[in-house]
């Protein structure tokens, strides 16, 4: 095999071209179909699976112009470009986003079922690609731009105080948590990580405190206890933390007869 | 033979015992003469005949027997296998347009078989004239298989019907492995009915599955 085929191969894992007369069909499937999404879609998979990027982009062009309002070409879309290491592109997508309908729709997803909706993975896909290449300004706009959407969403909340984390920004850290907890104040982990930055911090009494609150809200959690006696540990040491113990034992018995 | 010289039976088995098909074709040209009626006897003429002179065999069968379904479809088969060919009759290369002109005289055959056939009370069914689409695809005519479905595949159908009738045509094709009257059956169906998107999403997983590569 020539270099460029070995090449070639190597950028489309799908070697084989997309059939002339199923190109034929869908083309002019969506010529007479215009408002059918289900043949747009399947007419720009065929040629992604083909390895023929450009043309499936172009054919969500395509299907946007007559669909406009479509949430299924959209997400194709912005799957597409993610998939193919265009998170730029994807990112604008995501922000341009005018559809109203998939944002409520999500949101209510996200607090019926705490899923991860596709969309939402492709926004954090977004975020930690861009924290990873060091552009942490650059995912922070994008984690600025998910929360304006999701702000029930805890993962954003979380990523978006890693990154300050990083920048040894604690204060703005702190903001973040205090902000993400009032949003999502069901998420455990979210306690949990607001306690290890103070305590990362040294500042043992606001975990303490954190924590606390944290089991107001969330009485039946385990983990929380855990996270205090944890605390207690590594602060105050052995004794204080069986005490924790004896009343996390107590506190999470009673709640479960 | 001179003494039953009407048995279909008897000349072919005269005709079976030749080995030159010279011999074979003097004997299938005198019985056809003598039993004109016997659809048999004209197909085993028109094979023996070079394309030219089998054009000429089938006609004239035509004329003696009009009520027979076989002899025109044959005649489509034969103007399909001569369009399939490389070479014209007169030794040229054959252009693609070429090509396409006497394959769409197919068609024609068949469109004109459907009154002829209808006019001497001899008209098949709906279902009879898609079996013998699905028979000529196995014998490998494709595009005869293809113009019995465009000619006959509207038939006996209520407007109201047409959908559903044709999806389950081209569905019970494809069980068989019919891939080529499936496949006509969904395309005539979707030019008359182009904005029914479940028969495009149908023919794309035909082709899907099926297309050439």
């Amino acid at each position: 095999m020539a270099i460029g085929e070995c090449i070639q191969t190597l950028i489309s894992p799908f070697s084989h071209p997309i059939s002339a007369s199923l190109d034929a069909i869908l083309s002019q499937a969506v010529k007479f179909c215009p408002q059918a999404e289900v043949l747009w879609l399947m007419s720009a998979k065929e040629k992604w699976l083909a390895g023929d990027v450009m043309a499936a982009r172009r054919t969500l062009e395509q299907a946007f112009v007559a669909n406009p309002e479509s949430e299924a070409i959209w997400l194709a879309a912005v799957k597409l470009e993610a998939e193919n290491g265009e998170m730029a592109v994807a990112r604008e997508l995501l922000i341009r986003a005018r559809t109203v309908a998939d944002t409520e729709r999500v949101r209510r997803m996200i607090l019926i079922s705490g899923k991860d909706s596709q969309i939402l993975q492709i926004w954090m896909k977004c975020a930690v690609f861009e924290r990873q290449q060091g552009q942490h300004a650059q995912a922070l706009e994008t984690l600025a731009a998910a929360l304006q959407k999701y702000p029930n969403f805890d993962k954003l909340h979380m990523i978006k105080a890693q990154i300050y984390q990083d920048l040894g920004q604690i204060a703005d850290a702190r903001v973040t948590y205090t902000k993400a907890l009032k949003a999502c104040p069901r998420s455990i982990t979210l306690w949990t990580l607001a306690s290890r930055l103070e305590e990362h911090d040294n500042k043992a009494i606001k975990a303490r405190s954190l924590l606390e609150k944290a089991r107001l809200v969330n009485p039946k959690e385990e983990v929380l206890w855990a996270e205090a006696v944890g605390v207690e540990e590594r602060s105050t040491g052995a004794a204080q933390a069986k005490a924790v113990l004896a009343r996390g034992w107590f506190q999470v018995g009673l709640n479960k007869c | 033979m001179t003494h039953i010289p009407n048995s279909v039976r008897l000349w072919k088995e005269n005709v079976n015992l030749e080995d030159s098909p010279n011999e074979a074709r003097i004997l299938l040209a005198r019985a056809t003469e003598l039993i004109p009626s016997s659809v048999e006897l004209w197909l085993a003429l028109a094979r023996l005949e070079t394309p030219e002179r089998a054009k000429k065999v089938i006609n004239q069968a035509r004329k003696k027997v009009p009520t027979s379904h076989e002899i025109w479809i044959a005649a489509g088969r034969l103007i399909e296998e001569q369009a399939r060919l490389d070479l014209n009759e007169d030794g040229t290369d054959k252009t693609e347009a070429q090509r396409a002109s006497e394959l769409e005289k197919v068609d024609q055959t068949l469109l004109l078989a459907v009154p002829q056939l209808r006019k001497h009370g001899a008209m098949l069914t709906r279902d009879q004239w898609l079996a013998e689409a699905e028979k000529c695809e196995t014998e490998g005519s494709s595009r005869t298989a293809e113009a019995i479905v465009k000619a006959t595949v509207a038939m006996e159908v209520e407007e109201e019907d047409r959908y559903d009738t044709w999806v389950a045509d081209a569905d019970s094709a494809l069980s068989r492995g019919k891939v080529v009257v499936a496949r006509s059956i969904l395309a005539y169906a979707l030019r008359v009915l182009p904005d029914r998107k479940e028969l495009w999403r149908k023919a794309a997983d035909l082709e899907k599955a099926h297309g050439d590569r």
